[in-house]
């Protein structure tokens, strides 16, 4: 695994955003940016200076799959973390990697170790 | 041979009467001088000439002479009389058959008294004629004087057919005809009992006939469905024309062709009318079964199935409140689990940690009971405010004043700033304005120009220090309060009192009037 990865952190609710911020601190790792609604992570995607995005699925009701798009066109790796797990992926991110909430600091680290 | 001595014209020696068969025997050997007609040889010629013709007659003929009405009859009379023959002969009538004794006073007054004749259609009677047993028996009596010495009545002349056969088939044909009657008011009835059945029955049905499916009937749950549009007597294509694109009518066609039944679950039907009259889209679970004639080709269609509109549509609600609890209930143990991290992560007082958690586990709580309370639609500003102050001697006077307009908040925004204020106030509470029993908060907020406007602003209490590091809760209001509400939150540690700004874009809540 690469040491330090720069990663964008999308995700709604701002306790747990925080909290990915401490475990990506904690793994070694900046973070790239934090967007916490649509708009907001369509914006950063298009210019963050990021290897890895984490993506919460679902961003206060709306799908975040139009800012993984944008990311992964720009070759930035995609984590996705979503309640439902797997079941909420929507095509063409079928096959992307995803954490289910809740999870921990290791599943977490295998996920990024499984993009980068 | 009995010697004749009549004086009013009969033959000496000439044997009377002549023939009559058994009954015409018994009368020459009769002791006729016994009874109220005298010897045989005295009687009288209207006396004779009756005699023959009743012994003659190939029907059943008695007469009754005299007063007591004595009994001469023939053998068709003695063949309907039974065991009671020979016995009869020249026997008064009222003892010769006591148990038609009423009916022979009758007779007697009718006939010979008055001289008027009488007859009975179909006599029912009681006789007993074998074995000495009751017998019910029919016969036709018809009953005419016989006039004897210058008109007088002499006598009764009776012709007696039994008719109990001819009775007895007419009882049996009248109780069959009772019977078909009874049969027929059953069917009847039982075909009213199936029509309404068919026409009450809360599935809906309909039969189609011939192979451009005709309407043939319907009932009110099928009037329903197709918003009470009358199409009896129609084809499918003219009744509804708009399931003909919807391929129900190439169904039909399959079943009446192939004779094989079609069973739809859940399909979608659009009507240009429907249930309430109005176009619509409905759910149905239905069958198409084939109607053979006795030839074994398919005549029809029957059509029968259910409305499952409203159930689907339950369902699927039900679904979404599932899907949406699970969300919930992951969402908030996600949160805790973060709360929980952030808590412990750089905690060196354990205690003290454990109370700091379990304070702000109760402000995600009480956040919890309002947004349910609010079906969690959202909630208000002040009714956060008027929480987070309740919990943190906010009862006490004078110690925190809220004022502003009604605004509305989503529910992920009620959240986050409940969370927010309550590590303002456990600030207040260690280190600030309410540590001391005269400092107070004043949160204040407004609207202007599209945006929110919070302050919190403390007074009141011992001179501030700003920390040396920024702690969890000062993050949360600075960087995660700022990103859930789009805009800015600083806390400003003034040496008068800790001072917050909340600063947002007003689009995403609502201000009520």
């Amino acid at each position: 695994m690469p040491g330090s990865l720069r990663v964008l952190v999308v995700e709604d609710e701002m306790m747990i955003a925080m909290m990915i911020e401490d475990i990506l601190a904690e793994l070694g790792h900046e973070v790239a940016g934090v967007a916490m609604r649509l708009p907001q992570a369509l914006e950063l995607a298009k210019d963050v200076e990021a290897d890895v995005a984490i993506l919460d699925i679902n961003l206060d009701g709306r799908k975040s799959f139009p800012a993984a798009q944008v990311l992964r066109d720009r070759g930035i790796k995609i984590i996705f973390a979503s309640g439902y797990g797997s079941p909420g992926l929507e095509a063409p991110f079928t096959n992307e990697v995803i954490i289910k909430k809740p999870f921990e600091t290791s599943d977490l680290r295998s996920a990024l170790q499984r993009v980068a | 041979m009995i010697e004749a001595k009549g004086a009013l014209g009969a033959a000496d020696n000439v044997e009377f009467p002549i023939g009559g068969g058994e009954c015409g025997r018994l009368v020459r050997e009769f002791d006729w001088a016994a009874t109220g007609l005298g010897p045989i040889a005295a009687w009288p010629q209207w006396l004779r000439t009756s005699v023959d013709i009743c012994l003659r007659a190939p029907i059943g003929i008695v007469m009754l002479f005299g007063e007591d009405g004595v009994l001469i009859y023939n053998d068709a009379y003695a063949t309907f009389a039974g065991h009671r023959h020979p016995q009869l002969m020249g026997m008064k009538v009222l003892e010769a058959w006591p148990e038609a004794a009423d009916l022979n006073r009758q007779v007697l007054d009718t006939c010979f008294i008055n001289g008027r004749t009488l007859s009975l259609k179909d006599q029912p009677l009681i006789l007993f004629r074998y074995n000495n047993a009751a017998e019910e028996l029919w016969v036709d009596l018809d009953y005419s004087p016989i006039l004897g010495e210058a008109g007088k009545p002499g006598g009764v002349f009776a012709v007696v057919v039994e008719t109990t056969q001819k009775v007895m088939v007419e009882r049996t044909l009248a109780a069959e005809r009772t019977a078909v009657m009874e049969a027929n008011k059953r069917l009847s009835a039982e075909s009213i009992f199936l029509r309404d059945l068919f026409e009450q029955a809360p599935s809906f049905m309909t039969i189609l006939s011939g192979p451009a499916h005709v309407f043939v009937l319907a009932n009110k749950s099928y009037q329903q469905l197709i918003g009470g549009r009358t199409v009896v007597g129609m084809t499918i294509r003219d009744a509804l024309p708009e399931v003909v694109g919807q391929g129900f009518v190439d169904l039909l066609d399959k079943v009446f062709t192939t004779g094989v039944a079609h069973i739809g679950t859940g399909t979608r039907i659009t009507l240009d009318q429907t249930v309430g009259g109005g176009a619509g889209e409905r759910i149905l679970d239905f069958i198409y079964q084939p109607i053979r004639n006795s030839d074994g080709l398919v005549s029809g269609i029957f059509v029968e199935g259910q409305d499952v509109t409203e159930r689907t549509r339950g369902e699927q609600h039900l679904r979404l409140v599932v899907n949406e609890l699970n969300h919930r209930v992951k969402n908030t143990l996600a949160m805790i689990q973060a709360v929980a991290a952030q808590t412990f992560r750089d905690a060196n007082n354990l205690p003290q940690a454990q109370a700091t958690f379990s304070a702000r586990i109760m402000a995600l709580a009480r956040a919890n009971d309002l947004l349910t309370g609010e079906n969690w639609e959202g909630a208000s500003l002040s009714d956060i405010v008027a929480g987070v102050s309740v919990a943190h001697g906010g009862n006490q006077p004078g110690r925190f004043s809220a004022s502003g307009p009604v605004v509305r908040l989503s529910p992920k925004i009620a959240l986050s700033l409940a969370m927010a204020m309550h590590e303002l106030a456990t600030n207040a509470v260690k280190y600030g304005s309410l540590s001391v029993t005269d400092g107070k908060v004043d949160v204040k907020w407004t609207v202007d120009a599209g945006r929110l406007r919070i302050e919190w602003r403390e007074s009141g209490g011992p001179p501030v220090q700003a920390p040396e590091r920024r702690g969890f809760g000062s993050r949360l209001v600075e960087r995660g309060l700022a990103g859930e509400m789009g805009g800015t939150a600083k806390i400003d540690f003034a040496p008068t009192g800790v001072v917050c700004i909340i600063d947002a874009p007003m689009d995403q809540y609502e201000e009520a009037d």
